[in-house]
């Protein structure tokens, strides 16, 4: 009786499910149109001096003046490895002959050094490199990374050490001098 | 009176009789006429519903990408819906947008933008605000289509075209760093009769 009832049951849910199938028959589905999609992503290159902005310096005739604090900059970069073989940090002064300068007496960038420990200059160098960014005998080249798919979206932090060294220099009249160090990246 | 017996007597002598007799004889044959049965040719034309699709203009559409920022769609996408449906078969209309690959909806040389971060919207349909297109529906892959809109048929509308603008951008403001390149991919667009 049970095996009757039961093959009842199953027979009227047979006959439900090609019900159901036949409003599914009834599905109608037009051609398929296509919208074309195109984004392009710009290689993009940032630096930021995120502390260290303002370093400050006690000179003394003779000798080396370190900086107060270090500069920490920041290099950001999203880049196409196979448009950009490398990114190159580079530090400048406008005008060479006067890195520093109180207005009447200046403080040539062969007296200003840099160092910074994890890129290319190890220690103190004097920025009188010429190279592709700043003016000539103006500049040093701080780090240079080759660009791969691996680093191709990359921020590096690095530390940049100053010192004004004066252990050769002319000798220096007492007064305040400014100057701004220029600090550019490159991708090539 | 006797005129007139005169007369007939006369014709027959002149043998019109049998002719008028011979007359008679070949009428017959018309009332003997038989006609057959009627069988009867059935007409039956169909005339199927009809459902298409096209684009009108925007076909192709340009994104600027910017990384943690909203790139709008160069242009919008005009879709042109036309229906020709029986109304006691047909529901509803809907147009829907899916990619085939959603993980992949936009393809690059390194990295893929998901469905998850292109957005659209069409203000003539249901979703009026930009939304993913990332529903599960009848059309295209699980989490890979947007409904676009719904139409209830009746006997006013079951025969119709209807344009519809579809606003398409890419939202990076919550993605992951996005490789510089250039992506490409594309948004099927179809319509379904239910």
């Amino acid at each position: 009786m049970d095996l009757r009832k039961t093959v009842r049951v199953a027979a009227a849910l047979v006959v439900a499910g090609f019900g159901f199938a036949g409003v599914a028959e009834a599905q109608v589905l037009s051609n398929i149109a296509n919208v074309n999609l195109n984004a392009s992503a710009a290689q993009t290159l940032t630096v930021a001096v995120t502390s260290g902005s303002t370093v400050n310096f006690t000179l003394a005739q003779g000798a080396a003046a370190a900086g107060d604090v270090s500069s920490a900059i920041s290099t950001t970069w999203n880049l196409n490895p196979g448009l950009t073989g490398a990114v190159t940090l580079f530090g400048y002064f406008n005008t060479p002959s006067s890195a520093l300068t109180d207005g009447v007496y200046d403080i040539a960038s062969t007296y200003v050094k840099g160092r910074m420990t994890t890129g290319s200059v190890a220690s103190y160098t004097a920025f009188t490199q010429t190279n592709a960014v700043g003016p000539a005998n103006g500049s040093l080249l701080l780090f240079t990374e080759a660009i791969t798919g691996a680093n191709k979206i990359k921020t590096r932090s690095d530390n940049l050490d100053l010192q004004v060294d004066l252990t050769a220099s002319p000798t220096v009249p007492a007064s305040t001098y400014t100057g701004v160090l220029r600090i550019q990246a490159r991708a090539l | 009176m006797d005129g007139m017996r005169r007369f007939v007597r006369w014709m027959g002598t002149l043998g019109l009789a049998p002719g008028v007799l011979a007359a008679f004889l070949l009428a017959a044959p018309a009332r003997g006429l038989t006609l057959s049965g009627v069988s009867n040719v059935t007409l039956q034309a169909t005339k199927t519903s009809s459902l298409t699709v096209a684009i009108g203009s925007g076909t192709s559409m340009n994104f600027t990408l910017l990384q943690g920022a909203i790139a709008n769609g160069s242009t919008a996408a005009q879709i042109t819906s036309s229906w020709n449906v029986n109304p006691g078969k047909t529901g509803t209309v809907r147009l829907y947008a899916y990619f085939d690959t959603p993980s992949a909806a936009l393809a690059g040389a390194t990295q893929n933008i998901a469905s998850t971060y292109v957005e659209g919207r069409v203000t003539t349909g249901v979703p009026t605000t930009y939304t993913p297109i990332t529903q599960t529906t009848p059309v295209g892959p699980a989490g890979g289509s947007l409904l676009l809109f719904s139409e209830t048929i009746t006997g006013g509308n079951k025969n119709k075209t209807r344009v519809d603008n579809l606003d398409l951008r890419i939202n990076l403001t919550s993605s992951p760093p996005l490789a510089a390149g250039t992506y490409t991919g594309t948004l099927r667009i179809v319509v379904r009769a239910l």
